[in-house]
C-alpha cells in the first residue's frame, strides 16, 4: 500500500502569549489520501483554521509529525515550506484574498512568478484556469468590479492554476449567499472529481455534506 | 539565470502598485528629484568653468612661458628706475636665450597706448607691436592675408594685422589692402585674424588676450609711434615676453631656470611676473578635485534626505500591504521573492525620481545658460551618474523596509 498523501500523527499546536499558553490542537491524528474530499467542522475557535494552516505549510506544529508523500516535513526550512506550498497546495480563503490592484488575469497568473515556466505556458494555463471557473469575459476586470461569487471564482482559478495535488479551502462560502455558495461548491466538487484532493473547513453542515468524509474538531481533538 | 519575463513581471507589479498611489509616489521622490537636479546643475557649472579655464590655458599654450611686465608702486619705481628701465626688456630675452636650454622660439609684445581713428563705438582696439614669431608661438591663425615677416621689421613697413571684431567694425574699409590710421600714421592692413571664441573677459593671469579686438603692428613700430619711449642701453621695456619650449616635459625645468635668470637680472625687483600655463593647468586640476569633493558632499546630503523619504514611504507601503505579502507567501513566494519585489519598487521609485531630476536639471541648465554669462557644460557622466546613484539609493534605503516585508510571518501577514 502506498503512503497516504498526508499523514498527521499526534500533532499539537500551542500559542504562547506572554506567560499564558493556549493549547489549540492537542494531538490530532489522521490521513488524507489522493483524491479525498474531507470536511473539517467544529465550533468557532476550535482550531480549524489553525489546522488548515499547518496542513498548508503556512504554519508549523508545536509537536507531532507531518508527513507529505511519505516525507516528514515537520522540520523543513522556510524556503522548503515555500516550495511545498508552491508545488503541492492551492488555497481558497473565506475573504477571497485577491490583490486589489491586479486584474483577474494577473491575480490568477501570480503563482507562476514563484516557479519556472515559459511565458507561453503561463499564458495558456492561466487562460485555461479562468475558463474553468467561467470568467473568460472578465479577464481585464479588477477585483472591485466583481461580485463576491466572481471573486471567489478568481481565487479558485488562482488555487488550481498550477494543478496542485491538494486544495485547502477555509470557509470558501462563508461570505456568499446560499445560491452562490452552492455554485462555488459545485466548482470545487468538479475539481475533486478530476482527482484533486480537497480539505474544506466549514461550520455549515449543508456545505460539509458535499464532502466524502466529515471530521469534527472539539477541544483540540477530533471527536 | 536572468529571466527577462520575471524581471518584466516584477517591474509590472511595482508599476501597478506605484501608480495605485500616484500622488504619494510622486511626493516621496521629490527629495531625490531635487537632489539629482542640484547635482546636474552643479556639474554643469563646474564642467563649464573647467572647460573655460582649460581653453584659456590651452590658448596660452602649454609649452609656453609668459613673462609680463608689472607696474610697481610709485616709491619702489623711483628706486628701480635709477638702475634700469622698468619691467621686462629685450635684454631679458637675450639672457634667457643664452642661459636657458630647450628654448625653441620667443616672441615679444609691446602694448602701445595710442588711439585708432575710425568708427569704433563698442570696442576699444588694443594696439600692440610684436615679433613675427608671435603668430607661431601662440598659434594665431589668419582668415585672410598674411602675418608679418622679417622684412616688415627691417624695412620699417607701416603694416598691420587686425582682429575679427576690428575687421567687422571697419566694414568695407577693413579688408586686406586698406589703410588704417593709428596716431599720426597710416598702416596698411596685410592680414585679418580668425575669429576667436572667447567667453569671459579677463580673469587674472589665466586669461588669454582678446585677439578679436586687437591691432597688431610689426616690432619696433612703437619707437616712431611714441618717440618718447626707449633708452637703448638696457633694451626697451616690453609688455610681455613669450618663451616657447621644445616639449612639454622640459617646461618645469625651463620655468625654474627662467625664474632664476629673471630674478638675477632684475636684482630681485618684482617688476615682472612669470606665468607658466602648464602650472596653471596643474593648479586647475587641484581646484577640480576640491570641487568634486564639494559636489560629492552636496550629492550625498541630498540623496540621504531623499533616501530617508523613500524609506519612510516604503515602510508605510509594507505595513499597508501585509495581506498581499501573505497571499504571495501562501502561493509559494519565498522571503527572497518578497525582498526582490519591494527592492524593485523602491529602486523604480528613485530611478523615476532620477529621470525627473535629470529632466528638471537639464531645463535648469538651459535656462541658466540663457540668463547668465557662465559657460555650462553637460557631460554624459553628468547624466548617467545621477541615474545610477539614484537607483542605488532606492536599493540602499529600500532594503530595510523590504527586509521587514520578507520577515513577516505568512499567517500574521494574511490576517492583514
Ligand atoms: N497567532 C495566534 N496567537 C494566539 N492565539 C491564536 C493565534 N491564532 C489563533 N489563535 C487562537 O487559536 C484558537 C483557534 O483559532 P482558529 O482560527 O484556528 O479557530 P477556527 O476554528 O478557525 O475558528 P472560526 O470558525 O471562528 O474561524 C482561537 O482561540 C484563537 O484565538
Ligand atoms: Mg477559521
Amino acid at each position: 500500500m502506498p503512503a497516504p498523501l498526508i499523514e498527521i500523527s499526534n500533532l499539537s499546536k500551542t500559542y504562547t502569549l506572554g506567560n499564558e499558553s493556549l493549547a489549540v490542537l492537542k494531538g490530532v491524528t489522521f490521513c488524507v489520501g489522493q483524491g479525498d474530499f474531507l470536511a473539517v467542522m467544529g465550533p468557532s475557535g476550535s482550531g480549524k483554521s489553525t489546522l488548515l494552516n499547518i496542513l498548508g505549510c503556512l504554519d508549523r506544529p508545536t509537536s507531532g509529525s507531518y508527513s507529505l508523500n511519505g516525507v516528514n516535513i515537520s522540520h523543513a526550512s522556510d524556503n522548503g515550506l515555500s516550495e511545498i506550498r508552491a508545488s503541492v497546495f492551492g488555497f481558497v480563503f473565506q475573504s477571497f484574498n485577491l490583490i486589489s490592484n491586479l486584474n483577474v488575469y494577473d491575480n490568477v497568473s501570480m503563482p507562476f512568478l514563484y516557479a519556472e515556466n515559459s511565458k507561453k505556458t503561463v499564458y495558456e494555463k492561466t487562460m485555461r484556469a479562468i475558463e474553468d471557473v467561467g470568467l473568460s469575459d472578465r479577464i481585464h476586470h479588477n477585483p472591485d468590479e466583481l461580485s463576491g461569487g466572481e471573486m471567489q471564482r478568481v481565487a479558485i482559478a488562482r488555487a488550481l492554476v498550477r494543478h496542485p495535488k491538494i486544495i485547502l479551502a477555509d470557509e470558501p462560502t462563508g461570505n456568499l449567499d446560499s445560491g452562490t455558495g452552492t455554485a462555488i461548491m459545485k466548482l470545487l466538487k468538479d475539481l475533486n472529481n478530476s482527482g484533486t484532493s480537497l480539505i474544506l473547513v466549514t461550520h455549515d453542515t449543508q456545505t460539509a455534506s458535499w464532502a466524502g468524509k466529515m471530521m469534527t474538531l472539539k477541544d483540540g481533538k477530533f471527536v | 539565470m536572468v529571466n527577462l519575463f520575471k524581471i518584466a513581471s516584477y517591474l509590472k507589479i511595482s508599476l501597478l502598485s506605484l501608480s495605485a498611489g500616484r500622488l504619494r509616489s510622486f511626493l516621496s521622490i521629490i527629495g531625490v528629484v531635487f537632489g539629482v537636479m542640484a547635482v546636474i546643475v552643479i556639474i554643469a557649472v563646474g564642467e563649464g568653468a573647467k572647460a573655460e579655464a582649460l581653453r584659456q590655458i590651452e590658448k596660452l599654450g602649454t609649452t609656453n612661458i609668459y613673462i609680463k611686465s608689472v607696474e610697481l608702486a610709485e616709491d619702489k619705481k623711483q628706486h628701480a628706475m635709477r638702475m634700469r628701465p622698468p619691467g621686462v626688456t629685450s635684454d631679458d630675452l637675450a639672457r634667457i636665450r643664452t642661459g636657458c636650454p630647450h628654448v625653441s622660439a620667443a616672441a615679444a609684445v609691446v602694448e602701445i597706448p595710442v588711439s585708432v581713428i575710425g568708427a569704433f563705438k563698442e570696442i576699444t582696439p588694443q594696439i600692440v607691436s610684436c615679433t613675427p614669431s608671435y603668430a607661431d608661438v601662440i598659434d594665431l591663425r589668419l582668415q585672410s592675408g598674411r602675418f608679418f615677416t622679417g622684412s616688415d621689421i627691417t624695412g620699417h613697413y607701416q603694416v598691420c594685422v587686425i582682429g575679427d571684431h576690428v575687421y567687422e567694425k571697419l566694414g568695407s574699409g577693413g579688408g586686406v589692402g586698406n589703410r588704417l590710421r593709428i596716431g599720426d600714421h597710416l598702416f596698411k592692413i596685410v592680414g585679418v585674424l580668425e575669429r576667436y571664441d572667447i567667453k569671459s573677459p579677463k580673469t587674472g593671469a589665466v586669461s588669454a588676450r582678446n585677439y578679436n579686438e586687437m591691432i597688431l603692428l610689426p616690432e619696433g613700430s612703437e619707437t616712431w609711434l611714441l618717440p618718447s619711449t626707449g633708452s637703448e642701453s638696457a633694451g626697451n621695456t616690453l609688455s610681455e615676453l613669450i618663451i616657447g619650449i621644445d616639449t612639454v616635459s622640459h617646461v618645469p625645468e625651463a620655468s625654474g631656470i627662467i625664474k632664476k635668470i629673471m630674478a638675477m637680472n632684475h636684482k630681485n625687483i618684482a617688476d615682472y611676473q612669470v606665468v607658466t600655463p602648464l602650472e596653471l593647468l596643474q593648479q586647475s586640476k587641484k581646484t577640480n578635485e576640491l570641487f568634486n569633493l564639494l559636489l560629492f558632499g552636496i550629492a550625498s546630503v541630498s540623496l540621504l534626505v531623499g533616501g530617508i523619504g523613500i524609506m519612510n514611504i516604503m515602510l508605510a507601503t509594507v505595513s499597508e500591504r501585509r495581506r498581499e505579502i501573505g497571499i504571495r507567501r501562501a502561493v509559494g513566494a519565498k522571503q527572497k521573492h518578497i525582498l526582490v519585489q519591494f527592492l524593485t519598487e523602491a529602486s523604480l521609485l528613485t530611478f523615476t525620481g532620477g529621470i525627473i531630476g535629470i529632466g528638471a536639471g537639464l531645463i535648469a541648465v538651459f535656462v541658466l545658460k540663457l540668463a547668465s554669462p557662465w559657460e555650462l557644460v553637460i557631460t554624459a557622466q553628468a547624466i548617467i551618474l545621477p541615474l545610477i546613484i539614484s537607483s542605488l539609493t532606492g536599493i540602499f534605503f529600500g532594503s530595510f523596509p523590504a527586509w521587514k516585508a520578507a520577515q513577516l510571518d505568512p499567517i500574521q501577514a494574511l490576517r492583514g
